[in-house]
């Protein structure tokens, strides 16, 4: 019993991570409604700037934050040079789906060009694992778990209360009637980019962590889970990526307690195309960012 | 040098089998398969361990070891590819929206890699396989002899799959794939459900895989877990569309210059750095040709219309074209030089029951509409609707915008079922039966915004609607060209009667999505007639339209009727009406208001109510729309 009690407890800190990529992703989607293939190279590319700044004496969470600017700018970038010219010939999401396997080539060679394919060590040592209650957590996790849940909980407020939040709702919805009712959709795409950036770099750093090791294909790896939180949750609703990315998280370190830890990610994998089978739409019904 | 230029051509040869293989999937049918290297894994590994004989070498372990000859290894290792795509697509693709199909084939692929990777006992975990047997067997041979012996051998199968691909491509079920990938809606529409012939599309892809896989096994006699990395799925990807999707040659090209020309060219770039620099770079190369192809050239290097299957073949009959276009007197009455009617207007072919005379007799009922009711959510759009139409008239059906009209015609076409109430056809009770059940009882429609399949030539988007169509099977494709090329000459002879007869004559050749407006909704009316149809539904025929190609389709539906097809049709446009209807139903908030001949409609006080937002005198709010008037 306390052998699962503590998997849950690992679950919810891999759950935290992936939630804030989930979330990350889902945000882009909704107001552009195509899978940014690129994205795993986006967490990666996160994660180094962070831990090269990190590396030259920055503070650590002044590091992330650097992280985040820079991933966001890239998302821009992608945006206005790659993304937006096909979005505004109004391709099949396919084809953007494509054109963002350019994109990962790009980006991921990039990082392999700039920083080499070794592996780094990017760890923070902020002291021993600690038991709380059943679970045994260390301060990096705790710190993660609550820099996610006040992320997503800043996203919240946003989104529901802020003039931009709506702004990117509206869009989301109908981006043509957002547009006749005066919003500048490139901007707020554009913005949206740039938050999802930010909460993108968030979730290399975190996964890197997690594994105290960073190569230019650690987000790569993790894409394709990440998107499997996104689909279970319902396509382009991010608190539906929350939830999926709960099951996925919980699930991966719950299995991998139980049996070969070698098979964690397969199982998880093969939970959500079982679920996809029965809930093709998403375990999340409702329509629209916010219900 | 011999040998240098030999093992490229190898390499060369059976990456091009890989790549057409996914232009089967992904060019012909859409299908997005993010995964296609396991495939090919899948395929080298069956070889293997089926041509190796058992392990011997402690700490070394493989399944089965059967000692079987080459090209039954081969053979098997692509019917396990095969196999495994299609319980891929049972599981998963039919279900699932084909961006994110993407997604779940990864899923799936990746749980085999781990399987493979992990688990010793199946092909040796991570250490992989080696010493797989030769094909020449035990026979002592150089190197650039059995690199040309596996030339000859790839060569021989790359030109099978080529024309195997040539010849899909140019049957009946290569056309249903491109349409199916075009537009889903259409081919449903017409009678045929979309994942028969994607499943085996997919098998087939899936196969030529599985072929590539082994014979680069038994080229290399090596293989381990990463040499099947996700990244070799992207960069065949890359090859398929900067080749040209859709397109074989542009698949051999894709292989050849993106693949094996840019690997030799990067061999020549000095290293500047880390070591994995220059594959970096090829990388990025490849990602910049990827994302520029798409942007500046989507159809790739050599497009699909580059094909000489799209060239024109036949001359069109020009002068009746002209007539037809040019022949509406200045009343707009039907004229009398008009063409004949095409036979496949006429003829009843398809269908058991005689169909009755132009002039049927009154209250032969074709349609009988009882009770149906349908809501959106909350939001009712048709409700307790109730009226039969009769066999050979043509029959108006207007009302105000959210009068149900459309959903009664998305009901009526199966799309929709109707949640309560019965439709009956020729006496026989069709609600919610599905489009595609529906087309075959012979219902075909026309949509509310014209669709066409654009990528197609207009002919080809006409022919797909014929029933019956004995090249759509995949065997029957392949192997039996004899049994479904004179159907198919005959088809493609109606059509371009049809779409002479339409007035489309000069534009038999040209990809549907050049087509003007107008021009759309004539082939909408030539397509559906292919479909031979007892009952047809037009949505909004002439919305949008230039008044005097609103004449053509006026004439043309009224001679449609007369040839004994029973007509449903949407229109706002009441000179049109008055044209074509024998009479009208008028709808209003889902329930049938009136019906009789159009004048006594105007008449009709109700009418005027629902036209003008009012009922019995009571204000009900300022939408207004003219009775009267034109769109």
């Amino acid at each position: 019993m306390s052998h699962l009690l503590q998997a849950i407890g690992f679950g919810v800190v891999t759950a935290s991570i992936v939630a804030l990529a989930a979330v990350a992703v889902s945000l882009q989607i909704s107001v552009t409604n195509f899978f940014n293939f690129a994205f795993g190279d986006f967490m990666s590319f996160g994660a180094y700037v962070a831990w090269t700044a990190n590396r030259e004496g920055v503070n650590f969470f002044l590091s992330v934050l650097l992280g985040g600017i820079a991933v966001g700018l890239l998302g821009m970038l992608a945006n206005h040079l790659v993304f937006r010219p096909f979005m505004r010939r109004r391709v099949r999401p396919v084809t953007l789906l494509i054109a963002g396997v350019g994109v990962s080539f790009v980006v991921q060679d990039a990082l392999i060009l700039i920083w080499s394919p070794a592996p780094r060590r990017f760890s923070l040592n902020l002291g021993q694992a600690m038991h709380l209650g059943p679970f045994l957590l260390t301060p990096g996790d705790l710190i993660m778990i609550g820099a996610s849940a006040v992320l997503l909980l800043l996203l919240h407020l946003m989104l529901t209360y802020t003039k931009f939040g709506k702004a990117i709702r509206a869009t989301s919805n109908n981006i043509d009637l957002a547009q006749s009712c005066g919003i500048d959709s490139d901007r707020v795409i554009s913005l949206t980019w740039f938050i999802a950036g930010l909460l993108t770099a968030v979730a290399g750093v975190g996964l890197v962590l997690q594994e105290s090791t960073l190569s230019p294909t650690t987000g790569f790896t993790e894409l394709f889970i990440i998107f499997g939180a996104v689909i279970l949750g319902g396509i382009g609703r991010p608190y539906g990526a929350m939830l999926g990315a709960l099951i996925v998280g919980v699930l991966t370190e719950v299995s991998g307690a139980y049996l070969n830890a070698a098979y964690k990610t397969s199982i998880a994998f093969g939970v959500v195309v079982v679920l996809l089978l029965f809930r093709p739409q998403g375990l999340i019904k409702a329509r629209g960012l916010i219900s | 040098m011999l040998y240098f230029l030999t093992d490229l051509l190898v390499l060369g040869c059976i990456n091009s089998i890989m790549v057409v293989g996914l232009n089967l999937q992904y060019g012909y049918g859409g299908l997005l398969n993010f995964a296609y290297y396991i495939y090919v894994a899948l395929g080298a590994y069956i070889a293997a361990v089926t041509t190796m004989g058992p392990s011997t070498t402690p700490g070394i372990s493989y399944a089965l070891g059967w000692t079987l000859p080459w090209w039954a290894g081969l053979i098997i290792g692509g019917l396990v590819s095969a196999a495994f795509g299609t319980l891929v697509f049972l599981l998963t693709v039919r279900r699932l929206r084909s961006d994110y199909l993407a997604i779940v084939t990864v899923a799936v692929a990746f749980i085999v890699w781990n399987l493979i990777d992990t688990y010793q006992p199946l092909f040796d975990g991570d250490t992989g396989l080696f010493n797989v047997p030769q094909i020449t067997g035990s026979a002592n041979i150089s190197t650039e002899g059995y690199s040309a012996i596996i030339l000859a051998v790839s060569a021989v199968c790359l030109t099978v799959f080529v024309w195997l691909s040539r010849r899909i491509f140019r049957s009946p079920f290569g056309r249903l794939l491109r349409s199916i990938r075009e537009d889903e809606q259409v081919t449903t529409a017409f009678g045929r459900a979309s994942w028969q012939p994607q499943i085996a599309v997919f098998t087939i892809g899936s196969f030529l895989a599985g072929i590539a896989g082994g014979l680069l096994i038994f080229y290399i006699s090596a293989w381990s877990p990463s040499a099947f990395l996700p990244l070799e799925s992207f960069i065949l990807l890359a090859a398929l569309i900067v080749g040209g999707s859709g397109n074989y040659w542009g698949s051999l090209l894709g292989a050849f210059v993106l693949i094996e020309g840019l690997g030799e060219i990067s061999r020549y770039v000095p290293s500047f750095g880390n070591g994995a620099d220059v594959g970096a770079l090829r990388q990025v190369v490849i990602g910049l040709v990827l994302i520029l192809m798409l942007r500046y050239r989507p159809e790739g290097i050599i497009p699909e219309r580059w094909l000489k299957w799209y060239r024109t073949r036949e001359q069109p009959p020009a002068p009746a074209a002209a007539a037809a276009t040019a022949s509406s007197g200045p009343d707009g009455e039907p004229s009398a030089a008009a063409p004949p009617l095409p036979a496949a207007a006429r003829a009843a072919a398809p269908f058991p029951e005689p169909r009755a005379a132009a002039a049927a007799p009154d209250g032969d009922v074709l349609l009988d509409i009882r009770g149906v009711a349908y809501s959106y959510g909350g939001a009712r759009a048709v409700a307790d609707c109730s009226f039969s139409i009769g066999r050979g008239t043509v029959t108006g059906l207007i009302g105000p915008n959210g009068a149900g009209k459309s959903t009664l015609v998305e009901i009526l076409s199966g799309r929709l079922a109707p949640q309560s109430g019965e439709v009956l056809l020729d006496g026989r009770s069709v609600g919610g039966l599905g489009p595609v059940v529906l087309s075959r009882l012979g219902v075909a429609r026309t949509f509310q915004t014209a669709r066409v399949l654009p990528r197609l030539p207009v002919i080809e988007n006409v022919m797909i609607a014929a029933p019956a169509q004995r090249g759509e099977g995949p065997l029957a494709a392949v192997l039996w060209q004899r049994g479904w090329r004179d159907q198919e000459a005959a088809l493609r002879k109606e059509a371009v009667e049809l779409l002479g007869w339409l007035g489309l004559s000069s534009h038999l050749d040209r990809p549907a999505g050049s087509l003007s407006g107008g021009q759309r909704r004539l082939m909408e009316i030539a397509r559906a007639l292919m479909a031979r149809p007892r009952l047809l539904l037009m949505d909004e025929p002439t919305a949008g339209v230039y008044p005097e190609t609103s004449q053509l389709i006026a004439r043309r539906v009224r001679e449609i009727a007369e040839a004994g097809v029973t007509v449903l049709l949407i229109a706002h446009n009441m000179a049109f009406l008055s044209w074509v209807a024998d009479d009208v139903v008028v709808m209003a908030e889902g329930r049938v208001l009136t019906r009789g001949p159009l004048e006594q409609a105007r008449e009709h006080k109700d009418v005027i109510a629902a036209y003008l937002g009012v009922a019995a005198g009571e204000p009900r709010g300022p939408r207004a729309s003219s009775v009267g008037g034109g769109e």
